[in-house]
């Protein structure tokens, strides 16, 4: 009786669909698009080069704000939460307190470009970036009303939304960009959850970096029985992406690029993998005979990691 | 391998036979009907609903309107999506067609009772009918679908993922 039960038990666990494999989740954060910021006036110019002024855009355009909040309500209802670009902008606030302080110790300045400031204002995984224009024909008023999704280290738009409103004889404008983003959530929502079942089926697309330290003592033609340092880092990328997809980015003597490596979002305990702990797990055998180097895997988010062979 | 041992398989596979089949009978016993329809994305949008201008084809023209009305949008909002129109947006069906197949039980229940009732409401105002030919009738009328709420049961009955499935 025992030994029926056990089977049947047994069966039982074959039967039941095995628990679905969790992801480590992105931070998503909704930004005005570019070319909203250059048209409505809010950039900032430094070096000869214009860059979107949030903070500025934040404060003076209340149309601005009511879709972003109202974009942060309809993905928190779904479930799944946005990382506000305000409070960003306050805890960036902060950190440059913080910076001037610890410059003021150690007498060292620390230099940031604009662009830099404006990557770490949005130092989110996935940005949406986010841009409408009114429409007007005669008395009536439009809204044409874009939101992109795009993966900050492929570059790649893995969601959107565009389209244009009905026109309208009385609906004042903040009426009408609500209409625009309630109208176009549940197919943008249904379209970002499409690009994260892919996600995991297929991997996650990364970036890895390679680059050689000043006391490595090799570089990437250097040979090890028979194959280029550059192949076996390359051979080790390949059989650990899903499925050995991935592409090469241009390289140089000094560093050797990744792009669209699918790496898997969870290891072989179901826990979930960033391109961090992936790059480490490419990069374990080369400690060892006859490789015997040392590295330093420095994390750049989800999504990039940057190896620096011949550092600890 | 012993004659017990074989004995105790033959068993257990016959119960798993007979399990197999007495489900397989339950659910080709349980139908429901849905009418033929189509669905057309109707004005603006309202946050959690979908206003759609539902059109269906019955033989009679004043029995079961409300509920083959209501039926048709809730059956079309998961499983046909909803066409859009100028400044009215077309809308993804809510789960794949293989959906409906692969979970017969929670369907018969949904449609096969009342359930789907507390997912759609008929504007009554908006109801119009016309002959098209002898015996039928198109019938059609603006339809508010609780999509949200929809949604929300699906997922909760493993039917759709969620974000929070997925971290």
């Amino acid at each position: 009786m025992k030994r029926i039960i056990l089977l049947l038990l047994a069966s039982l666990a074959v039967w039941l669909p095995s628990a679905a494999q969790k992801m480590m989740k992105p931070s998503v954060m909704v930004v005005p698009g570019d070319a909203w910021c250059a048209s409505a006036g809010y950039t900032l110019k430094s070096g000869g080069e214009t860059y979107p002024d949030y903070g500025r855009a934040l404060v003076s355009d209340r149309d601005l704000n009511n879709v972003i909040s109202k974009i942060n309500i309809l993905m928190a209802d779904r479930g799944f939460p946005l990382e506000n670009l305000e409070t960003a902008l306050k805890n960036m606030k902060t950190e440059d307190l913080e910076r001037r302080l610890y410059t003021d110790r150690s007498g060292n300045a620390i230099a940031e470009s604009p662009l830099d400031m404006v990557y770490r204002a949005a130092a989110a995984d996935i940005v949406l970036q986010l841009s409408w224009n009114v429409n007007k024909t005669g008395p009536k008023n439009s809204i044409t009303f874009n939101l992109q999704a795009l993966d900050s280290y492929t570059a790649k738009q893995v969601a959107g939304v565009e389209g244009t409103g009905a026109p309208s004889f009385s609906a004042d404008i903040p009426t009408l960009l609500e209409e625009a983003v309630v109208s176009r959530m549940e197919v943008f929502c249904d379209r970002l959850m499409d690009y994260f079942s892919d996600a995991r089926a297929n991997g996650r697309e990364i970036s890895i970096d390679v680059l050689l330290g000043k006391d490595v003592g090799a570089d990437f033609n250097t040979e090890f029985d028979d194959y280029e340092l550059a192949e076996v880092i390359t051979r080790q990328v390949a059989r650990n992406a899903v499925g050995h997809s991935f592409g090469k980015a241009p390289s140089t003597d000094t560093m050797l690029r990744f792009k669209s490596v699918r790496m898997p979002v969870a290891d072989e305990d179901g826990m979930p993998v960033d391109a961090y702990s992936f790059a480490r797990r490419i990069m374990r055998p080369l400690r060892k005979e006859p490789y015997n180097f040392n590295y330093k895997v420095i994390s750049k988010g989800l999504g990039k990691a940057v190896v620096v062979l011949g550092e600890e | 391998m012993k004659n017990t041992d074989l004995r105790e398989i033959i068993i257990l596979l016959l119960c798993c036979f007979l399990c197999a089949n007495v489900c397989g009978a339950k659910d080709k016993e349980e139908g429901y009907f849905i009418p033929r329809h189509d669905l057309t994305a109707e004005g603006t949008a309202t946050e959690g609903n979908y206003t759609v201008e539902a059109v269906i084809y019955q033989q009679k023209p004043d029995k079961g309107i409300d509920s083959a009305l209501r039926k048709a949008a809730v059956y079309g909002t998961i499983f046909k999506g909803i066409t859009g129109k100028t400044g009215a947006p077309s809308q993804r069906p809510l789960a794949p067609a293989s959906a409906e197949a692969a979970h017969p039980e929670f369907f018969s229940r949904l449609f096969g009772e009342d359930e789907y009732r507390r997912y759609a409401d008929v504007i009554g105002s908006s109801l119009r009918v016309e002959k098209v030919e002898k015996r039928l009738y198109r019938i059609r009328a603006v339809v508010v679908v609780h999509k949200d709420s929809l949604r929300r049961l699906l997922e909760e009955n493993g039917i759709l993922e969620s974000f929070n499935d997925l971290f």
